[in-house]
């Protein structure tokens, strides 16, 4: 019993040591829990006399930590050594833990670099990083993760193989990795080709469906389920690439000269493209021939084009856009369809809007960009490179134009220029193309005062070459108006009320500048198409002598000076647009509501046309009221091709023979000759011709 | 466009390819995944690509999936198309193995193989092979 008791006493006392020597432990360790500042400056003399020895085994730690981490991957001491903040926690406070614990925190004085170590810890928890070649991973990712959860043993192995690879050669490259992928395929390949070799050679001898499983199974890789290949098909990457390919397909296919024909076979084939065949119009050196027509049966149909252009930078690219399809309320109101001459069956680029596109155009300043007038007023951008889009448009406020945009132009330089738009309540807005959510300018032109309305109803604006602050607008009652966008020297913004141009009786739908580029400046010569079925040649006044001539001729008490037409071209039916040829300088071509392309040409005829063609019909397309033509556009650079559209939606390409286009024989008595024309009407007058 | 459903997009597709096939002169149209060599798609007569082969199949677009209730294609047929399938897939590796060897960074785009009787026309693309078989224009060497 005695014996129990001492035995309990000492216990008793064993235990009241252990806890002294903890509190005390404790105390010690919360003091270092919360080291002030003082402290960490001048540490304790007598952990300063261990410095040495401190350092030492910083030294001897950190240099094991190093060397260790790659070989082994696990040591505590050398981890602990360089976990300081884990010390407080648990009670494994031994004095080599204290000791340690400083070292970091003296360490932090005497090297700042010390959060160092933190990250090379970090990389020595991964196990599984021996320097050992791939097998180990294969046996460890095969054996034990595959019954926790379902990994795609290739793509497993791909990766790891790849991640591998990385880390081996430290270079990250997915080409090399992918490479590497594709070799291994090619092992695959290889040896299912030699089981094929071997099948083949059995099918020789037995030509029964025994091999049929085993081919099946060396294919390729493992065959894909419907839902994998649903999955696949129906991907975005899917789309794109069919969308591209095939594009890049059918214009091989369209390729129209064949680069391995041998001349040296018989030539029977070869006349089978004659001259004769075909559309043409006109003769000799005058011909016209219809060299393309473009229709999408899906985005076409039942809809009008509204305006044609050629692409400035890309000569086989014109774009046109359309109104809407009323049988498809679903599809966007209006498109703007970009076709390739080498793409024949389908578009190159479909654009969309909410609205009716009434006019679009290629920017000249950027090949991406196409800015298009809609009939809810908004004026949209889309960029090539973005999808169909817009990328851009304005908003529908009050801020630009509240009725339909049938008529815009980009004017300026390359580096500062300006879309102009003009809707049909005498709203003229100027635009930034980077920024369409308020315009740059705005004005409201009005008819001068002696007329009955102020109402001015514009329907085409044309800038002259030269000069990007006047336009003219023709409008819905039949006068053609000179506009200034900004106020100058004898005239304010707006319709410059000293002079019109009235002769049309009807609707003006198209107003074309000559494009001057000649050794004689005829910039200022101007057709006008109306629905008064006729087209009317002009002699703009300069702005800048508007002023000048008013003086002189209006007898300076503020009377409208009128200006009459120097030609009247009349037709048979209502002429839908106009326009001059971009080289030659006295051809022009029109269009008209009977499904007629004409060419003029009038240094050679000023009573006739010199040719004149009618797109051939679509197979499937109404025969009745579907031939009008909307719009005409030649293509700029080598003026050879023009393009026309109407009512059934379908864009014809047409070909001019060397007289009515192309640059190779250019004269300049081409130029003279036009002026002379111009100067012996204005002299003679107009007799003869409006006569008619 | 807003109300292109999957179907509409499948269809759109279709359409693409049966414009394909639709051209003068062109037999057949195949598509393959560029890292399997799955077949994804085929149109018009595979069997055309290749001349031993004497019996004909239909011209159809079909989105071949091999686990598929095969009920109009026979498994004659899509084991031609597979082992069709697998010449063009070796065909291809071999020739970016063959531009990678003169180039690493470079990568084959289009591949027009004329041969005595007719034209391929092979687009490959990181994902996808599109290959097509022509007629070859008359009169040419």
């Amino acid at each position: 019993m005695q014996q129990r008791r001492d035995e309990i006493l000492a216990k008793k006392a064993k235990l009241a040591e252990l806890k002294r020597q903890r509190e005390l432990r404790a105390s010690q360790s919360a003091g270092r829990g919360s080291i002030t500042p003082s402290e960490l400056i001048s540490p304790m003399p007598g952990r300063h006399t261990s410095r040495h020895d401190i350092e030492n085994l910083i030294n001897s730690l950190v240099g094991d930590s190093r060397s260790v981490s790659v070989s082994t991957g696990m040591n505590s001491p050398a981890r602990r050594g360089s976990r300081p903040n884990s010390v407080l926690s648990g009670g494994e406070l031994s004095n080599a833990a204290t000791s340690e614990f400083q070292v970091p925190a003296n360490a932090q004085v005497v090297t700042p670099s010390q959060p160092q170590f933190l990250s090379t810890v970090a990389l020595k928890t991964v196990y599984e990083c021996p320097p050992s070649p791939v097998k180990e991973v294969f046996s460890y990712s095969k054996g034990v993760q595959t019954t926790e959860e379902w990994i795609p043993p290739t793509r497993a192995r791909a990766a790891s193989d790849s991640d591998l690879e990385d880390t081996v050669t430290a270079t990250p490259n997915k080409r090399l990795s992918r490479r590497e992928r594709d070799r291994e395929e090619e092992l695959r390949e290889n040896i299912r080709k030699e089981i094929e070799e071997e099948l083949k050679a059995a099918k020789e001898l037995v030509t029964d469906g025994t091999m049929k499983p085993s081919t099946k199974e060396n294919f390729p890789v493992r065959a894909l389920t419907a839902e994998e290949l649903k999955a696949v098909t129906q991907s975005d990457d899917f789309m794109d690439f069919v969308e591209r390919s095939t594009k890049v397909i059918e214009k091989a296919l369209d390729e129209e000269y064949d680069i391995l024909t041998d001349y040296t076979l018989q030539a029977a084939n070869l006349d089978d493209d004659d001259e004769q065949s075909g559309n043409t119009g006109g003769k000799g050196r005058r011909k016209v021939r219809e060299i393309a027509q473009f229709y999408d049966d899906r985005w076409s149909k039942k809809r009008m084009i509204s305006s044609i252009d050629f692409s400035p930078k890309f000569p086989e690219l014109l774009l046109a856009s359309y109104t809407k399809n009323p049988t498809a309320p679903h599809d966007p109101d209006g498109i703007v369809q970009v076709w390739n001459m080498h793409l024949h069956d389908r578009p190159e680029f479909v654009f969309h809007a909410q609205s009716d596109i009434l006019t679009a155009k290629f920017s000249p300043f950027h090949p991406n960009l196409i800015i298009g007038g809609a009939y809810s007023g908004q004026v949209l951008l889309w960029d090539t490179r973005s999808k169909s889009a817009p990328v851009q448009k304005t908003p529908l406020t009050g801020l630009g134009h509240t009725h339909p945009v049938y008529s815009l132009d980009i004017v300026g330089t390359q580096n500062a220029n300006n879309i102009i738009s003009c809707s049909t309540d005498g709203a003229v807005c100027g635009w930034s193309v980077d920024m369409l959510t308020q315009p740059q300018e705005a004005m409201t032109l009005v008819t001068p005062p002696p007329a009955k309305y102020e109402d001015l109803s514009p329907t085409c604006l044309a800038f002259p070459q030269a000069d990007p602050t006047f336009f003219l607008v023709g409008s819905e009652e039949g006068t053609i108006y000179p506009c200034h966008r900004y106020d100058r020297a004898g005239a304010k913004a707006g319709v410059d009320a000293r002079v019109s141009y009235k002769g049309h009786a009807a609707p003006v739908m198209s107003v074309d500048f000559h494009p001057s580029k000649g050794p004689v400046d005829l910039g200022d010569l101007v057709l006008s198409a109306s629905l008064d079925w006729s087209v009317k040649l002009w002699k703009v006044r300069a702005p800048a002598a508007t002023s000048a001539v008013v003086a002189a001729v209006g007898s300076a008490v503020g009377t409208e000076s009128q200006v009459t037409p120097l030609l009247d071209f009349v037709r048979e039916d209502v002429v839908y647009d106009a326009a001059w040829s971009p080289v030659k300088p006295g051809v022009f071509s029109l269009v008209d509501g009977a499904g007629w392309l004409e060419l003029w040409d009038i240094t050679v005829e000023t009573e006739e046309p010199v040719a004149r063609i009618s797109p051939s019909a679509r197979k499937d397309g109404r025969t009745m009221l579907s031939k009008s033509l909307n719009k005409v556009a030649w293509e700029p650079s080598e003026g050879k091709r023009l393009a026309t559209g109407g009512i059934d939606g379908q864009v014809t390409v047409f070909e001019v023979g060397p007289d009515l286009g192309g640059k190779e024989n250019l004269k300049n008595e081409e130029w003279t000759s036009v002026k002379k024309l111009v100067n012996r009407i204005e002299a003679v007058g107009v007799n003869g011709v409006t006569a008619v | 466009m807003a109300d292109n459903s999957e179907m509409t997009d499948s269809d759109y597709i279709n359409k693409n390819f049966d414009r394909v096939l639709g051209k003068p002169g062109v037999k057949a149209v195949l598509v393959l995944d560029r890292e399997t060599g799955n077949v994804l798609k085929t149109g018009g007569n595979t069997e055309l690509f290749r001349k031993e082969s004497t019996e004909s199949s239909k011209p159809s677009i079909s989105n071949d999936a091999p686990s598929e209730g095969t009920t109009e294609t026979s498994s004659a047929d899509r084991e031609g198309v597979i082992e069709l399938a697998t010449l063009v897939w070796n065909y291809v590796n071999a020739t970016e193995q063959f531009v990678q060897d003169l180039n690493k960074e470079d990568t084959t785009h289009l591949q027009r193989l004329r041969t005595a009787t007719q034209e391929l026309v092979i687009i490959t693309d990181p994902r996808f092979i599109l290959a097509v078989a022509h007629d070859k224009k008359p009169n040419s060497g």
